[in-house]
């Protein structure tokens, strides 16, 4: 009896106890309004703008469940934007116009514009670093449009902008830009935070169908953003984007053309470089500060349109040559703006002197290490090999008499 | 039961002198078994005898042969033999029998009567003489249809005690081998026998379940289930102690390791007693397949293990709580799967694995004729029908059968109903706290598994408490060469499978 009394007793509290839990954090996955993407504008009257892309998964998964094959109307994904002085303040708002609650862990992608960027970013960020929702693996990419407007694309392969976004930054810049990588730049000493820039263009570059850029835009990587602490100062694009990848170093995908002089018989001959590492070793001489940059690529030639015979040695130290300068003019003028124009150490040559003289940091050069950037002697050495030239030795409808050793 | 006293001088009432009174008593107590035969006769002139038999128990012919001819054959008994020398020469000279006994109680004559003996009572004699000329009806020896293996022996236990105990000692050619009768329930009087091998298996573990055995206190036994549920250690708990086999093979192999047996007369199950968790994890098969591949088999048995527990669970706390653990491509299709599916996942899980168990037990219930449509009605409307419906989401269908068919892969059905169980005490937990709220309940079963015991030994062990030595036969399979101890958390004395130093 006493067993049964005992028994009757754990069975009321443990079935009591199910009444006090409730279920209020419970939603039910058809109840959250995935938030995959958030852009951030400033809007003409100085308020921000905040844009969020809110996913339809019904429309995204080709195979929906229950019923087959639905009739494809409706977007894949939903885009709200409000205005309002903070994020908290505009994500209240936006959720009035929802049935469904807005959930931002899987919030993969932030977008800020450049009107915004250039007043400092850390203020309207802070919230999607404090939320329990959010996480640091976000990726933040700054436009030179409006942030909003790279939401609005025929998107190719992924239906969502925001993977598309997230993925080409993976691709292009060979790392990743998330909001923990980006604070950590802003927040160490002797490094600032640079960012990928998207922009807006068209699918198909021809020049005749002018209509054809608004009707169909592309999201295109553009090069990146130099911040100052939280601030955009610029950005690093068009010409200096071969600089960009080539001192970056990390991506899979770079290439890079070298020229062949007219002597040699002119043309050019394209690299891959699958794979590069680029080192930075301060240095500290009679007081005076030197950094040595080393940067170590291997090309492989997929493309000789030049008429080199590439099955001797001596023409392919010549391309590393050539290899070797071509280089030299996409990164020179690179660092020279860096230094002069930007004055903003993005590639950390400051945290290099950091860890290297730690005590000669923090008693003296921490403190100018603007200036002391800005005039810092920089030199690059260049490891290069080319390692295979294709499954093409001598290039094809090119007799052997012609070609040029 | 009402009158014990009364009951008290009956048990131990004697056989008189008096053969016809002794007679009277008898029919007395078998008034209405239509199928005792009362068969008198004279015996050398002046003696009057009876054999008393059921005749659905014996072989009549060799009664006829055996007993009956030599009797009528017996000539003239002198009269100075006294009712001593009588008994002796009828034992020794004149009936034709392996087994015969004698014995002096009047209600063990009703009882050898029933267990298929012949029972002969002559004037004069105060003993009555037992001949074993049994014939009982029984199966043949069969294929295990619960325990079944791709490799292995294929004979499996019978209801006939006889033939199981035979199909043991064939595998155990030694005197260490034990089998200590004991008969269990008042009215049933169920064989019973507990089987061990002497010096192997633990004394006091051997006492313990001897001492438990006899004091069950009941009617009748009808399965070894029945005992099953006398002994155990914590009969309320869910999970079983003991552990129950059709295979003579994995009896034997159990009793190698020191553990106990019992058979009961009547059923094909064996208990093995004590047992652990992780024996009950041990398919036969894992020991006559090649060892890499049993350890991985086995591996994947602990692993399911947890998936048969947990997954429904899982399912549930994350997609009503942890969304953001989710990642994004499949929560994306999980949202899709689930638009337009009324019920919150709790509810949705719930009415699934109900379903799938009603199908489960609907087919274990039907003829066999009938099971196979079930299942493939039930397949179409738990599946395809349920989904289309959006009554459930297709991701519940998959987390349903794949847990359904976690539960099929443990070698013993009585294991799988406890996770059964307490899988939807999970899913309750789940639907409420989240993943907290697993943590709890593993954290629960965890701490209830540490504390049961089967016959002192713990539930856990060899895990916990830990027993290095032990491990070979856990959660990987060692080579037969390589596991030369006997698990040491059971086996006291004797450890060492093969000793040279001395004979077993």
């Amino acid at each position: 009896m006493k067993g049964v009394k005992k028994g009757v007793c754990w069975l009321l509290i443990c079935s009591l106890s199910l009444c006090l839990t409730g279920c209020w954090d419970s939603t039910e996955i058809n109840g959250i309004a995935i938030v995959s993407a958030v852009a951030l504008d400033k809007s003409d009257d100085g308020q921000i703008l905040m844009s969020m892309l809110i996913t339809n998964p019904g429309k995204i998964s080709s195979t929906v469940s229950g019923s087959e094959q639905k009739s494809s109307t409706g977007q894949a994904t939903i885009l709200l934007s409000e205005k309002g002085t903070g994020v908290l303040d505009i994500y209240q708002k936006i959720q009035a116009k929802l049935p469904k609650v807005i959930y931002l862990s899987h919030l993969r992608v932030i977008v800020i514009g450049q009107d915004l960027a250039k007043e400092g970013v850390s203020g309207i960020l802070d919230f999607f670093t404090r939320y329990r929702e959010s996480h640091l693996r976000t990726e933040v990419v700054i436009t030179k449009d409006k942030a909003v407007d790279l939401f609005k694309i025929n998107t190719e392969y992924e239906k969502l902008p925001s993977e598309s976004i997230r993925k080409k930054t993976q691709l292009v810049l060979g790392s990743k830009s998330t909001l923990l990588k980006f604070f950590n730049n802003i927040t160490e000493e002797g490094i600032e935070a640079q960012v990928p820039e998207f922009e807006t263009g068209p699918f198909e570059s021809d020049s005749d169908s002018k209509d054809n850029e608004k009707q169909n835009p592309a999201v295109v990587f553009k090069g990146t953003a130099v911040f100052k602490n939280d601030k955009l100062l610029g950005f690093l694009d068009d010409q200096k984007l071969k600089g960009v990848v080539n001192f970056n170093g990390s991506t899979k995908l770079g290439c890079i053309t070298i020229p062949i002089p007219k002597e040699k018989g002119g043309g050019f001959v394209s690299l891959r470089i699958p794979e590069s590492s680029t080192n930075i070793s301060p240095m500290i001489q009679n007081d005076k500060l030197e950094a040595d940059v080393t940067i170590k690529i291997e090309g492989r030639i997929f493309e000789n349109e030049s008429k080199l015979d590439l099955s001797d040695s001596k023409v392919i130290s010549y391309i590393e040559s050539l290899f070797k300068d071509t280089l030299n003019q996409n990164i020179k003028p690179l660092l020279n703006t860096v230094q002069k124009d930007f004055n903003s150490d993005i590639y950390g040559f400051g945290a290099a002197f950091h860890r290297k003289y730690p005590e000669k940091w923090n008693a003296e050069l921490k403190t100018h290490w603007d200036e002391t950037f800005r005039n810092l002697p920089i030199n690059l050495n260049y490891g290069v090999t080319i390692s295979y030239v294709g499954f093409l030795t001598k290039s094809l409808g090119i007799e052997e008499k012609a070609l040029i050793k | 039961m009402q009158m014990p006293s009364e009951n008290r001088t009956e048990e131990n009432r004697l056989l008189n002198h008096n053969l016809g009174e002794n007679i009277r008593l008898i029919k007395t107590d078998l008034d209405g078994c239509s199928d005792i035969v009362f068969r008198e006769f004279k015996i050398g002139g002046t003696y009057d005898g009876v054999i008393i038999f059921s005749r659905i128990l014996v072989d009549t012919k060799l009664i006829d042969e055996f007993v009956l001819k030599p009797l009528y054959q017996i000539g003239k008994i002198p009269d100075e033999w006294d009712s001593k020398k009588i008994k002796e020469v009828l034992i020794n000279q004149v009936i034709i029998a392996a087994q015969i006994d004698s014995g002096n109680k009047l209600n063990e004559i009703t009882e050898r009567v029933f267990s298929g003996e012949t029972v002969l009572m002559v004037s004069g004699l105060l003993d009555a003489i037992y001949i074993n000329m049994q014939k009982l009806e029984k199966r043949s020896i069969q294929e295990p249809l619960t325990d079944p293996a791709i490799r292995g022996p294929r004979d499996g236990f019978t209801e006939d005690i006889s033939t199981n105990m035979s199909l043991i000692r064939r595998r155990l050619k030694t005197p260490k081998l034990k089998f200590e009768e004991l008969n269990v329930g008042k009215i049933s009087k169920t064989k019973t026998v507990i089987t061990y091998l002497k010096g192997i298996a633990d004394d006091t573990i051997i006492a313990e379940v001897r001492n438990r055995i006899t004091k069950i206190d009941v009617d009748a036994i009808l399965e070894s289930g029945n005992i099953e549920e006398f002994i155990e250690d914590s009969p309320s708990s869910l999970f079983p102690q003991i552990l129950n086999t059709e295979r003579p093979d994995k009896l034997v192999s159990c009793l190698l390791e020191g553990q106990i047996g019992i058979l009961v007369d009547n059923t094909p199950f064996a208990l093995i007693a004590p047992q652990t968790l992780v024996q009950m994890l041990q398919a036969p098969d894992d020991y006559y397949e090649r060892h890499i591949g049993a350890s991985f088999i086995r591996i994947i048995r602990y692993l399911y293990y947890g998936v048969a527990l947990t997954l429904p669970s899982l399912y549930i706390a994350f997609s009503t709580f942890h969304q953001g653990m989710i990642p994004t491509r499949l929560l994306y299709s999980m949202a899709a799967a689930r638009e337009n599916v009324p019920f919150p996942a709790l509810i949705e899980a719930f009415i699934m694995e109900i379903t799938f168990e009603v199908l489960r037990e609907a087919g274990i219930r039907l003829p066999k004729a009938v099971g196979q449509s079930v299942s493939i009605v039930g397949a179409l409307v738990i599946g395809q029908a349920a989904v289309q419906a959006g009554i459930v989401s297709a991701p519940m269908v998959i987390i349903v059968s794949l847990t359904g068919i976690a539960s099929f892969i443990f070698p013993k059905y009585n294991l799988a109903l406890s996770i059964r169980l307490l899988r939807f005490l999970m899913m309750i937990l789940a639907g409420t706290l989240g993943l907290f709220g697993i943590f709890i309940g593993i954290m629960v079963i965890m701490i209830h598994m540490v504390s049961l015991r089967s016959f002192g030994i713990p539930y856990l062990a060899p895990l916990a408490p830990l027993t290095l030595s032990s491990l070979k036969d856990v959660f990987i399979r060692a080579p037969k060469w390589a596991m030369k101890n006997r698990p040491e958390f059971i086996v006291k004395k004797n450890v060492k499978r093969v000793d040279n130093s001395k004979n077993m």
